[in-house]
């Protein structure tokens, strides 16, 4: 890639010399034409001066210039040469009068014939010798504008650089800034042109701050979080040294398990946020929710019994292809399914359902569990809700993650109470899939 | 001793609990702030173990509201907050002290006999009181310069009687001293433990206040 400098001063350079090279050779062909018409003017003007009584001998013009190249020759009416300014360059007698261009002794020659009296006058000129009178005179009318070559070059240049500045304003400017301190670029002062660029600039500052600052607050939150598990670990461990009994013994490291059970599950979580957040554009594809649906449910059947849980799934449609990330519904319906789990007492029921609309997919999980109270729902998808009172040590995230998801998904959430006001029902309206023009 | 828990995380409460209760304080675990706010208007608790996070009532506001109705029992800020402006901001709505998540079951012990000496204006880690000194850090009791054998009650019961020595319990506030919430008690369980102490400690060690309880007889 040439640099823009590079290409404005070759680009305003050749075409200031290819304007004066027109220029010039527009110059020399008018010059030309008027060198032409005053030449063949001169050449009447000499004939005229052709004294009339010309001696019938053999005359030189001494005093003619022999720079000129003007030949004058003189025939008497029986066609006899009876003068000849240059007898080195004799010319053929033309039987047509006037202006005339002929070839002799090698080149090209303009030749007027004129009839005086009884005698023929013939005034001739070289027309090299006119087209280097012609180049003369162009050359030196041209002059001046080649001299000012130089100094239009030094204006380029001077020019070009002093346009190019703010460009090297605005690189000292994004040098100077830090992910610590992304203020915006000052617009103020910087021409139009640059404008939409530093706006763009800006903007992605700017989003790059909310997302800085979104991850700050995520790290702090997190490990915030991690603190209680960490207590509980802590002081369970404590516990189990204290233990006076190997029974005792027994039972502290058996809830001490369950606490590293919970540490490992709140970090596992952590993870999967943070995998989710870090691939804004996940590679998208044609997902079947009904293999998801199966899938999950097939992995939480193991856990669903050890609770006496009847766990299913139900599908109100066999057309259920959502575009999408696989891993990424699999883990939102895996963690809704999980939630439905944990909260709801042994011997209840967690339902999959699998709706079609017009408009959208209905993925459905609801539970026979405690429900949320209506003023709390709108709150559950924050990160590191727990619900007042929850009985069960949930790390607070699994449902910021379905949220995450859904949201990558362009997918609505909706919290309700489950049928018949009781337990809790999560629905994910997709959008449905169009099918792909082809 | 009797100590007010509110800790809204199932599985930290139940640690408090039972660590405390081994240390033989008479432990009631709320886990909300309404709960909390309950058991406070109750009024028989030696000290306040107090998680800020909690559900339904912030334990921040509980603590303010608490304060401004006069309540004066010692209050332990429990949180996983660690800013100097959180301690800062809980100490100054009336928190004694503060202890922040992760801890260790010692250094919670020491605080909370640290707030219930400064409760009655007490220096001393040691309870003097004529020939008896008591140390609740330690568990161990000396009479007469001998050491003194006692149960985990009968020491509750003692350290009960010694907040400040000399003051009058009733058979209820004794009961409350040494049970919380959901422990078995027998109706006759006070007479037994003051029947064992007096024959440990001579008859005329504690005084029976007819119709009102008992109290530690001043030095002659």
């Amino acid at each position: 890639m040439r640099t823009i400098r590079r290409q404005l001063l070759i680009g305003l350079l050749a075409g200031t010399l290819i304007s004066l090279a027109v220029a010039g050779v527009a110059m020399y062909m008018t010059a030309s034409e008027e060198a032409s018409e005053l030449f063949d003017y001169q050449l009447q003007q000499i004939a005229a001066s052709v004294p009339e009584d010309m001696p019938r001998a053999r005359v030189q013009i001494g005093d003619r210039d022999p720079d000129e190249d003007v030949i004058v020759q003189v025939w008497d009416a029986r066609r006899n040469l009876i003068y000849v300014s240059r007898p080195d360059l004799r010319l053929p007698l033309r039987s047509e009068l006037g202006f005339d261009t002929i070839e002799a002794h090698g080149e090209q020659w303009r030749v007027l014939s004129k009839r005086q009296r009884d005698t023929i006058i013939q005034v001739a000129q070289s027309m090299r010798s006119r087209e280097l009178l012609v180049l003369d005179m162009a050359l030196h009318s041209l002059l001046p504008f080649f001299l000012l070559i130089p100094g239009l070059a030094v204006l380029i240049g001077a020019v070009v650089g002093r346009s190019l500045r703010p460009l090297q304003q605005m690189a000292t400017a994004v040098r100077q800034r830090s992910p610590n301190a992304l203020q915006p670029l000052p617009v103020a002062g910087m021409p139009p042109e640059i404008h939409p660029m530093l706006d763009a600039i800006n903007d992605l500052m700017q989003r790059l701050e909310h997302a800085l600052d979104a991850q700050q607050a995520f790290i702090a939150d997190a490990a915030h979080e991690l603190r209680t598990p960490l207590t509980a670990l802590k002081l369970q461990m404590q516990l189990a040294e204290r233990a006076q009994t190997e029974e005792q013994r027994t039972a502290a490291f058996a809830k001490l398990n369950q606490r590293l059970d919970r540490a490992t599950h709140l970090v596992q979580q952590l993870l999967v946020l943070a995998r989710h957040e870090a691939q804004p554009e996940p590679r998208v594809e044609t997902v079947d929710l009904v293999e998801v649906a199966q899938q999950v449910v097939a992995e939480q059947a193991l856990l669903a019994e050890s609770k006496q849980m009847d766990l299913g799934v139900e599908f109100g449609t066999e057309q259920a292809a959502v575009l999408g990330q696989r891993e990424g519904l699999r883990i939102l319906l895996n963690n809704l399914v999980d939630n439905a789990l944990r909260y709801t007492p042994v011997g209840g029921r967690v339902d999959v359902l699998l709706l079609a609309r017009a408009q959208s997919l209905q993925l459905i999980v609801q539970d026979t569990g405690p429900g949320i109270p209506a003023a709390e729902r709108d709150r559950v998808f924050n990160r590191f809700y727990r619900m007042t009172g929850a009985s069960a040590a949930g790390s607070g995230l699994g449902l910021a993650i379905v949220k995450n998801i859904a949201d990558q998904h362009g997918a609505e959430l909706r919290v309700e109470e489950g049928p018949a006001g009781l337990g809790l029902k999560v629905t994910v309206l997709f959008a449905r899939a169009r099918p792909r023009e082809a | 001793m009797r100590l007010l828990l509110a800790e809204d995380d199932p599985m930290i409460g139940e640690n408090l609990e039972e660590g405390l209760r081994a240390e033989n304080y008479a432990v009631d675990w709320v886990r909300d702030g309404r709960g909390a706010e309950l058991a406070l208007a109750q009024q028989v608790y030696d000290v306040i173990l107090l998680d800020l996070g909690l559900p339904q009532k912030q334990g921040f506001t509980l603590l303010q509201e608490y304060r401004q109705r006069g309540g004066d029992v010692p209050v332990l800020v429990i949180t996983a907050r660690d800013a100097p402006s959180d301690r800062v901001r809980g100490l100054d709505a009336g928190a004694d002290d503060y202890l922040v998540k992760p801890f260790d079951f010692e250094e919670l012990f020491a605080r909370v006999r640290a707030l219930l000496r400064r409760r009655v204006g007490r220096a001393n880690p040691e309870i003097v009181f004529r020939e008896l000194t008591l140390n609740p850090a330690t568990h161990i009791a000396c009479f007469r310069g001998q050491p003194l054998s006692l149960s985990a009650r009968e020491f509750a019961l003692l350290y009960a009687l010694l907040d400040p020595p000399g003051c009058v319990m009733s058979r209820a506030q004794l009961m409350e001293k040494l049970y919380g919430w959901g422990e078995e008690v027998e109706s006759n369980t006070i007479d037994v433990y003051v029947h064992q102490l007096r024959k440990k400690l001579g008859s005329d060690f504690i005084k029976t206040v007819r119709g009102v309880g008992f109290k530690l007889a001043q030095p002659a």
